[in-house]
């Protein structure tokens, strides 16, 4: 290679994107979308119901600006999809009963909102006075204010407003957003194989060169996506991969799902109830109420976890799920690049997984393959790729983090387990300074953790910064947050009433 | 409920001291007290006349009024620095505050620009960033966000007289309540238990005692290197300048250059920083590869002006300290650490241990973690700029001097050896969001001293030649137009006087 003159790389003559589910259909869009006069094929393997990217029906809100890269319309999940928006998730009971905390999307509450009188404020009673209130009512944010009162509007760009602080995430219909990501594959010229894979041909140095499915058909690619789920099916064929092992930090290694025939409901908000034995997750779609229920199979029995689903929001176990969590050593090794559950498998909390693979999309647009791989760009890739799965691990860990932990085995196992260095920094860092490390490559920013942090009670500690601030100054703060707020709230309506006008004039 | 202050001694009045204590006085009142110790008879190495845009925030942050500033260090603004002879002899490039043309299909634009140049279609990279056109025409305006995305492409810093910004704060701090006490420190005491330094031993046989120590003794390192041993981390075989011949002059340019230049030099470079009142000159050089005498004829005969004073040595050494922050000593500025002002990065480098050190202050008492965030962050910065340091000189032809053979063929770390390897290979800059210096800049210096990778994004080539050609041109078009849009630097300057110092 390096004794051609300088220039652009050649383009991919065809790429191959193993799993036909919603992440290998994205994945084959956007690869399309960069390298036009390519082939770009799509080859069909059977779903695995542990393969969350593929099953989530919703994602972390930055989901929607990477649909958006690709020409995947919102106002088109709303109409034909049956999409909804949520703006935050309650978390029930999660430190022990009655003791719940939100997590809402935007900008995290300003600590300097909330002065824990006693501690490092000062004895000023108006100031107390609205502490209290603010305390007692919640929102110290638009948009928590927002999803308290169940009112709804879109974001807007002027930073002046009120409803510039709004940010939020959809939740759809499973198959109508598959079936839209088709049309769009179809659309862009993606070539879809639906008769599975049947052998692989693989070259002297490892590198796997062709694909013959069940139809007889072979697909001949210079590299290849394994979109396949947990199965890692092109990765795994070639050689056991190096997994790291993520079961002594994550506590969830079962899930039950209901059959998705709860009654649909209209909420701005999605809950996770803490339950003795696990949780239960509850999105509010459109079209039913999906629940699902998480937790440690050396804990808990199956049948014990059902009953426990059935107390916790009345629903009936259908399915399980056998999920084992951990990355990949390295999402990109020969020629093949590992997404999504293939690549990192963890318990399916706000939706990451499909966020994750969404992420790592992200990064391999960026650092995208030519034709012949280069290794340096790969070791770049797999760098990066483990930042973003380290990044989801901790934080998914840090919500089992509280220093008051509920009561219960497996809050007490979840609590207990090993953390990784940057998760014990940022519990560090927030518990005692309030401060939120940077993170290269975060796939959750600094308002995510804060959020998370301040919910399980692990801080804001006692900034020494905060603690200067003028008692006045924070006056004028706090009745402007409130001012704020109010003003959000007047401009937003309620959300099934916002709903029914969008739904009937789309534009 | 209302703890007692921390007592903090800064120790040292130098720049690092004087910002240390103006920040500490002016974000954590009550929650400090403040006194730094100075001694007149320690003379001052006045780091950095060039600063980077960073130091905006700082002086923004401290309730400073930036014309005010101006007028008291006479300051000029600055867009980036000229770096002339380094990759080849009459090469000159400018590494901007601001960015080179826009991302297209989400394909950085570097990329789309190597395509055109190997079709011999492409300008002066140059040509495509409003901060390297703004420098090169002497043209000055404040950046805008929100007009267009062009005005919010770049950003400034200023060029100041640092003999003058200690000082300045200096009175900004007097006035936050910062005490100041002027005395030599002849010893300490420490903790026999913990370790922790106690107390310090003035001439005049009086004690003063803190909570936390602030070091910013400059090079002596009196409390982080002398009290507590703190041992240092040699960086010379990469960058082995190591002193300075200084020489102000007056200006004998018709124009006010909104930049520095550096002017790579047998053994060293030169710097040429122009302020409003006179130009600061300076040889800094390896005095393994050259003698001070040379230098001082060097710097005398390079010098546009009649020099304002005769040439003063400097001498420095390339590295930093082990930790910066042990037991209760905090060192910050040159007591930590030094990296050549090649890049203007001494005042960023003491900011940015204020800055962190004000997240991290430690209200109840220190603990080991407080050290270990602020130690991990401050290694972090400084092994980036170092890396990024080093490739100024590593990338390069140059084989006309034993200085330049030296550092032409010597062995780069490892880290700069692999990003160095990606480049080359793919066009691509290994991606970090934390520290000093990003993509842009990478792509400035390694294209700048003719680091031309073999290979670039396949997407490059995708648009026609033409679609390409008029994409990049009206972006040169849209650059040219922002520029000319723009006054003269120095009649920027003279129409708003509340920004003057000063004459003579």
């Amino acid at each position: 290679m390096s004794d051609n003159p300088p220039g652009a790389r050649a383009a991919p003559t065809c790429i191959g994107v193993v799993g036909d589910g919603q992440v290998g259909l994205t994945a084959a869009i956007v690869l399309r979308r960069s390298y036009p006069r390519s082939d770009v094929v799509l080859i069909a393997a059977p779903l695995d119901p542990a393969a969350l990217a593929d099953t989530a029906i919703t994602s972390w809100p930055s989901s929607l600006g990477f649909h958006d890269s690709f020409g995947f319309d919102e106002a088109g999940l709303i109409l034909r999809a049956g999409a909804s928006h949520r703006l935050a998730t309650r978390f029930a009971d999660w430190c022990g009963a009655g003791r719940d905390w939100v997590l809402a999307y935007g900008a995290a509450p300003n600590p300097a909102m909330r002065v824990r009188c006693g501690d490092d404020g000062p004895g000023d009673s108006a100031l107390q006075r609205l502490n209290a209130s603010l305390d007692a009512a919640g929102p110290q944010t638009v948009v928590q204010a927002l999803a308290a009162s169940g009112r709804f509007a879109m974001p807007v760009d002027n930073p002046e407003s009120p409803l510039s602080d709004i940010d939020y995430a959809l939740r759809w219909n499973g198959p109508a957003y598959r079936s839209r990501l088709a049309s769009l594959a179809r659309h862009m010229g993606v070539r879809h194989v639906t008769a599975g894979l049947s052998e692989l041909a693989y070259a002297g140095d490892g590198s796997l060169t062709a694909v013959t499915c069940e139809d007889g058909s072979t697909i001949v690619a210079e590299w290849w996506l394994d979109c396949s789920g947990p199965a890692a099916r092109l990765r795994a064929a070639a050689s056991e991969p190096e997994f790291e092992s993520w079961a002594d930090m994550l506590p969830v290694d079962r899930l039950l799902v209901d059959d998705g025939k709860a009654s649909p409901a209209l909420s701005l908000e999605d809950r996770v109830l803490a339950c003795e034995n696990g949780w239960a997750w509850q999105v509010f779609g459109r079209d039913a109420a999906h629940a699902s229920f998480g937790y440690a199979s050396e804990l808990t029995s199956d049948a014990a976890a059902a009953a426990s689903f059935k107390r916790a929001c009345g629903a009936s176990a259908v399915g399980k799920i056998v999920l084992r969590p951990g990355r990949l050593r390295a999402a990109w090794a020969g020629n093949v690049i590992a997404i999504a559950d293939a690549a990192a498998s963890f318990e399916p909390l706000h939706g990451l997984n499909l966020h994750l693979a969404h992420r790592q999309l992200g990064l391999l647009l960026e650092l995208l393959p030519a034709r012949d791989i280069d290794p340096r760009e790969r070791d770049e890739y797999n760098r990066r790729a483990a930042l973003l799965a380290d990044g989801v691990r901790d934080w998914i860990a840090a919500h089992y983090c509280s220093p008051v932990p509920r009561p219960g085995a497996f809050w007490h196992h979840a609590g207990t387990q090993r953390r990784s260095d940057a998760l014990s920094g940022a519990l560090q860092q927030f518990g005692a300074r309030g401060r939120i490390p940077h993170f290269e490559d975060a796939p959750v920013g600094q308002d995510g953790w804060a959020a998370v942090l301040a919910g399980i009670g692990a801080g804001p500690g006692r900034s020494a910064l905060l603690a200067a601030r003028d008692p006045a100054q924070r006056i004028v703060q706090q009745a402007a947050l409130a001012g704020r707020c109010r003003a959000a709230l007047a401009l937003a309506r309620p959300y099934p009433e916002w709903l029914s006008a969008r739904l009937a004039n789309p534009q | 409920m209302q703890q007692a202050p921390v007592k903090v001694i800064v120790l040292g009045g130098g720049t690092a001291g004087w910002m240390s204590a103006t920040a500490l006085a002016k974000l954590l009142p009550g929650i400090v007290e403040v006194e730094l110790i100075e001694s007149a008879e320690v003379g001052i190495v006045g780091v950095g006349e060039a600063t980077l845009p960073h130091i905006r925030a700082f002086v923004e942050r401290l309730g400073i009024d930036e014309a005010d500033f101006m007028r008291a260090t006479q300051a000029t603004f600055k867009l980036g620095i000229d770096f002339r002879d380094f990759g080849r002899i009459g090469d000159s490039y400018i590494h901007p505050f601001g960015t080179f043309g826009q991302p297209l299909a989400g394909v950085p634009f570097h990329h789309y620009w190597l395509q055109m140049r190997a079709a011999g279609m492409a300008r002066d990279l140059g040509d495509y960033s409003v901060a390297v056109a703004a420098a090169r025409a002497s043209r000055f305006a404040l950046p805008h966000g929100s007009e267009s995305i062009l005005s919010s492409s770049y950003g400034y810093a200023y060029q100041f007289d640092a003999a003058l910004f200690g000082p300045y704060l200096r009175t900004v701090a007097l006035g936050l309540g910062v005490k100041r006490t002027e005395a030599n420190v002849v010893g300490h005491r420490r903790n026999p238990e913990t370790g922790d330094v106690e107390a310090l031993f003035l001439a005049s046989g009086e004690e003063r005692h803190a909570d936390l120590f602030i070091d910013c003794s400059g090079f002596r390192s009196l409390l982080l290197g002398d009290a507590l041993g703190e041992s240092w981390e040699d960086w010379s075989h990469w960058l082995p300048c190591d002193r300075a011949a200084a020489l102000p002059c007056l200006s004998a340019s018709p124009t006010l250059e909104p930049y520095t230049r550096a002017t790579a030099m047998p053994a060293g470079w030169r710097w040429r920083i122009p302020l409003q009142h006179r130009v600061g000159n300076g040889y800094v050089y390896a005095s393994a590869f050259l003698d001070d005498d040379a230098a001082c004829r060097a710097i005398v005969a390079a010098t546009e002006n009649t020099p304002l004073a005769d040439p003063r040595i400097l001498r420095f050494k390339a590295g930093r300290r082990r930790h910066s922050w042990v037991h209760n000593v905090v060192g910050v500025g040159l007591a930590s650490g030094f990296l050549e002002p090649l890049e203007s990065t001494s005042i960023y480098l003491a900011q940015m241990a204020i800055t962190q050190l004000i997240e991290l202050f430690p209200v109840a008492g220190i603990t080991q973690a407080d050290r270990t965030s602020f130690n991990r962050l401050v290694d972090m910065e400084y092994d980036r700029i170092r890396d990024f340091l080093i490739l100024h000189y590593h990338a390069t032809t140059r084989d006309d001097s034993p200085f330049w053979d030296h550092v032409r063929t010597m062995q780069v770390p490892d880290t700069l050896a692999a990003k160095l390897e990606l480049w080359r290979a793919t066009g691509r800059v290994a991606h970090y969001s934390e520290g000093l210096f990003l993509e842009q800049s990478w792509i400035a210096v390694y294209l700048g001293q003719g680091i031309v990778p073999h290979a670039w994004d396949a997407r490059a080539a995708l648009p026609t030649r033409d679609n390409l050609a008029q994409a990049m041109s009206t972006i040169e078009r849209e650059v040219g137009a922002q520029v000319s849009g723009m006054l003269d630097h120095g009649a920027f300057l003279h129409a708003q006087t509340e920004r003057l110092g000063s004459v003579g």
